[in-house]
């Protein structure tokens, strides 16, 4: 008979199954499962464990079932093939622990097996490492329920004995966690229907604000050589070329073609690794001029890289770039003269298509026109006229980020009415001016700087340092300029927070744990773990393989004492002798096993002896319910009357030979 | 192999009619030296099964019925004055016999229940500063009718211990009960029971008893049995007599059933017997189940 303490186990471990795996349910499967688990409950706690029987018959199992499935197929095939079977395991475990008979083995072995599936199956969608410690808490659950299952009655788990096996096992884990190979994923996962974060296609006067009041993390680079200087660190995500008199947008043509390289090899690439968190969206976050990116990524003209589909877990790429302007589209001729030395002879030829998005603008912000020719009459090239216009704003301008409010003419109420301002005002106000001046622009959506941590190895990177600045065509090339630095030059080398008033820090620092010392430690060292976490373990990919295993391979070598194969082969040997050693324990163990228990070991598959029945009666039950094995099961009984009750030893053997027979006998069909 | 004691199981099956596991279980105690507590309604053949038992295994008897005027010394005998030759000589009670049946022992006084239960405890009777011993064998035959009948005195606990199993026979099923009114029919009232064993053929078989094998094992689980009792509140501990009678009785089961060693069904056979009027002296045997459910809580590994 099964216990109730196995019931209440299996219980648990759905529960928690249901609570990791949430992210692949929608709200209504989500409840229904939740039912379904609650209508277990009052059985698990009624005083009488005799009455754990079925809480449901078959039939309505199944009828269950076949109504939930249709309503699964009807509404949730846009969900994806792998959340939907989820949806079915799940929902196979749950009615059959319902319907759960308390002496089928057979039930429990079913429900052991998917359930371990089922906790595999959360790893895909939770990495982070505090979820893996859970995901793996719930494992040691499911082995505790496996051992309460098919272990004899009696038996008690030797905890210490485990402990051991599995610390015998560490190399042998280690060892296959480092050479097997890593296989790329089956299957393609569902797109999540969470919703994205980080920056959007569009970019409004406010939502840089927003996105900096999340504290949330938004990527993490590892340099592999020097470090950039912090002037360096702008991280190009997205780019708006498209201004409607509010908001700045991606322009909505067709994909950007690739881009194919630099003509010239650059003076110097930096090599970093980046660990994106899943936000849910396609675009990726890179320095300057990615090169030779991994063949799952894009670059396209300009100079944005891409993953095929949108991130949802948590991925690391290796990336090289050389930190130089982009240069611009091929074919795109173009130098800038201001409009007040045009004269006949020196006209330019029409504008190229490709450029006018660059140069397109709204009707309206009259005095910004103004402003912007006044300051192109006195500029000789962009470069000039881009430092004008930082002067003007070191006039004057404040930087915040809670301006007031901006209505009508946006940007001529910000430039000279309230000169209060984020990132994305003065990136928006100078892109206006610039364009208007006739000078192709656009703006740039990312992230300036970050944290180093851990000192200085990584990049922390989070959604509080998203920033926007603007680039601008010269001599063939999109230079940057970052306007929010003629405001506040402090920008680049400390953090933001130091750059805000108290009372707007307070408004960042939603999060309480954040204001007390001792737990913001706490919290930076768990970031730490959690990016090493990432790093090594998630991160530990094909390339990373074949990477150890050279280095490996090169050290054996330098070693010279003998073939590296041969090396490799006793490293084989040394990593299978602890299995060797393990079984030759395991089988010296069983022979110090009581018979009794033994006996009840060797018929387990076949039955399980309640624990109140003696021997003899266990074996009696089992010859009505075998009639074919009756015969053996008398000589069993036999030889273990001789042996445990007129102790005569050497009938041992016989029991054993006879057992054996029995066992035959037993899986003989009636 | 012991075919006498074959032969006597046969004869009283034959006697009493589909009462099977009882019959095993009295001649159990007989066997084991224990005496034995028939408890049931009137009428359901306690008397016929004491008579038969007596009977068959050729010990003399003698049958008292207890009444609420029962004096100690109408069971242990007394001393009268002989006037011609100017002594007291002692008159033995009918406690002096092989087997006393003490019909309703439970009318008695408790004065004279005592009595006797010191009878059965030292084999010895104490009268006027004299003790005497009992004959050899000494069996106690006791029946008593259930507790809620009208002018009982109960057997307090310390002397419901002193008996080694306690049986109800119950009604018989309905194809026994047809054969007993058939036979009403057929034999006289009063029937011949031959004496199918000596005293001194039973007294030899009763010293085979201890020499039954016993293993640790099963030790182990009588040990398990009796430790759970100790642990509960509804119920009174199991002391040590009630181990040793346990183990006894298992032994005298195994020796019935032709086996020279005792095996956890034995045990658990003989256990309810044994053990549920010491577990709830207060409680009828109709309604109590302690002993079955100490049996199926407790696990038995062997």
């Amino acid at each position: 008979m099964l216990s109730s303490p196995l019931q209440l186990r299996l219980w648990l471990v759905q529960l928690a199954l249901l609570v990791l795996l949430a992210d692949a349910f929608m709200l209504w499967s989500l409840g229904i499962y939740a039912m379904l688990l609650l209508a277990k409950l009052p059985q698990l706690y009624s005083p009488q464990p005799q009455s754990l029987r079925p809480v449901w018959s078959l039939t309505l199992s199944n009828v269950m079932a076949t109504l939930i499935v249709a309503a699964l197929l009807l509404f949730n095939l846009s969900g994806g093939l792998l959340h939907l079977m989820i949806h079915f395991l799940l929902l196979a475990a749950i009615l059959r622990l319902l319907g759960f008979r308390n002496n089928e083995l057979a039930d429990f072995r079913q429900l052991n097996w998917v359930h371990y599936f089922l906790i595999a199956c959360c790893f895909i969608l939770n990495q982070s490492l505090a979820m893996a410690l859970l995901i793996f808490a719930l494992l040691l659950l499911q082995l505790s329920c496996h051992y309460l299952g098919f272990a004899a009655n009696g038996s008690r788990l030797p905890l210490n004995n485990a402990l051991k096996l599995s610390l015998w096992f560490v190399p042998l884990w280690l060892g296959l966690f480092l050479v097997f190979p890593r296989l790329s994923p089956l299957w393609q996962l569902p797109l999540s229907q969470q919703a994205t974060t980080g920056l959007g296609d569009e970019l409004n006067p406010g939502s840089i604000e927003q996105l900096v009041e999340s504290d949330e993390l938004a990527f993490r680079v590892e340099f592999s050589g020097s470090r950039p200087g912090p002037a360096e660190l702008y991280w190009r995500a997205r780019i708006y070329d498209q201004f409607d008199g509010r908001s700045w947008r991606m322009s909505e043509r067709a994909e950007p073609a690739r881009f194919d390289g630099l003509r010239a090899p650059p003076p110097s690439i930096t090599g970093y690794r980046l660990v994106a968190e899943p936000h849910q969206q396609r675009h990726l976050f890179s320095l300057g001029i990615p090169l030779q990116v991994p063949g799952d990524l894009r670059v396209n003209t300009q100079g944005l890289l891409s993953t095929r589909q949108p991130l949802s877990q948590r991925s690391s790429f290796n990336l090289r770039s050389a930190l130089l302007p982009l240069p611009s589209e091929p074919g795109l001729q173009y130098s800038w003269i201001a409009p007040a030395r045009i004269t006949a002879k020196n006209r330019p030829a029409k504008t190229p298509p490709s450029l006018a998005q660059y140069l397109a603008l709204p009707d309206g912000n009259p005095e910004t026109r103004a402003l912007a020719a006044k300051l192109a009459s006195e500029a000789q090239t962009p470069q000039a006229l881009v430092a004008l216009i930082g002067r003007h704003l070191q006039q004057g301008y404040r930087y915040t980020l809670t301006p007031p409010p901006l209505t009508g003419q946006q940007i001529d109420q910000f430039l000279f009415k309230s000169q209060a301002g984020f990132c994305s005002h003065y990136a928006s106000a100078t892109s206006f001016i610039l364009r208007a001046a006739g000078v192709p622009s656009r703006i740039v959506g990312g992230y300036l700087g970050g944290e180093w941590r851990d000192n200085a190895s990584y990049l922390q990177v989070r959604q509080r340092d998203a920033h926007a600045w603007v680039e601008y065509l010269q001599d063939g090339q999109w230079r940057r300029f970052d306007p929010t630095l003629m405001v506040e030059p402090d920008r680049l080398n400390s953090s933001l927070d130091q750059l805000l008033s108290a009372a707007e820090l307070l408004r960042l620092q939603g999060n309480w744990a954040e204001r007390m010392a001792w737990s913001k430690r706490l919290l930076q060292q768990l970031e730490d773990l959690d990016y090493y976490w990432s790093r090594w373990v998630l991160g530990f990919d094909t390339d990373r393989q074949q990477d150890l295993l050279a280095t490996l391979k090169q050290w054996l070598q330098q070693l010279q004492l003998l073939d590296w194969r041969f090396l490799m082969k006793i490293l084989l040997v040394l990593l299978t002798l602890p299995l060797l050693l393990l079984a030759l324990r395991h089988w010296q163990q069983r022979r110090r096993q009581p018979i009794p228990l033994w006996l009840q070991q060797q018929l387990l598959p076949f039955a399980r002896k309640s624990p109140e029945l003696t021997m003899q009666q266990f074996l009696r039950q089992l010859s009505s319910s075998f009639p074919q094995a009756q015969d053996e099961i008398r000589a069993v009984d036999e030889s273990y009357q001789r042996l445990m009750f007129a102790e005569e030893t050497t009938v041992l053997p016989q029991l054993k030979r006879q057992t054996k027979q029995l066992r035959k006998a037993l899986r003989r069909p009636t | 192999m012991h075919t006498e004691i074959q032969l006597v199981e046969q004869q009283l099956n034959r006697i009493i009619l589909g009462k099977p596991q009882q019959i095993r279980l009295a001649l159990t105690c007989l066997l084991a030296e224990g005496h034995l507590l028939l408890e049931d309604l009137p009428g359901m053949g306690k008397t016929t099964l004491a008579h038969a038992l007596a009977e068959s295994l050729g010990l003399s008897y003698r049958r008292v019925q207890f009444t609420s005027d029962l004096l100690p010394a109408d069971l242990t005998g007394f001393s009268i004055f002989d006037a011609r030759s100017q002594q007291f000589s002692f008159q033995p009670g009918p406690v002096f016999s092989q087997v006393l049946l003490a019909d309703e022992i439970n009318r008695a006084s408790p004065k004279t229940q005592s009595a006797l239960l010191e009878a059965m405890e030292e084999h010895q009777v104490s009268v006027d500063g004299e003790t005497r011993p009992l004959p050899a064998p000494f069996f106690v035959i006791a029946t008593q009718n259930p507790l809620f009948h009208s002018g009982t005195n109960a057997l307090p606990e310390s002397q419901l211990d002193r008996f080694l199993i306690r049986l109800s026979l119950g009604f018989p099923d309905r194809d026994a009960e047809l054969q007993l009114l058939q036979q009403d029919a057929s034999a006289s009232q009063h029937r011949i029971v031959p004496a199918l064993l000596s005293t001194e053929r039973l007294i030899a078989l009763q010293q085979q008893i201890p020499r039954q094998q016993i293993s640790d094992e099963v030790l182990g689980y009588v040990l398990d049995l009796i430790g759970h009792s100790r642990k509960r509140s509804d119920m009174l501990p199991l002391s040590p007599r009630a181990a040793k009678g346990l183990v006894r009785a298992a032994k005298a089961y195994a020796f019935l059933q032709q086996r020279s060693f005792v095996t956890a069904d034995d045990i658990q056979a003989v256990f309810p017997a044994v053990a549920e009027h010491r577990l709830q002296p207060r409680q009828q045997q109709q309604y109590a189940g302690l002993a079955q459910q100490l049996l199926l809580e407790t696990p038995c590994l062997v």
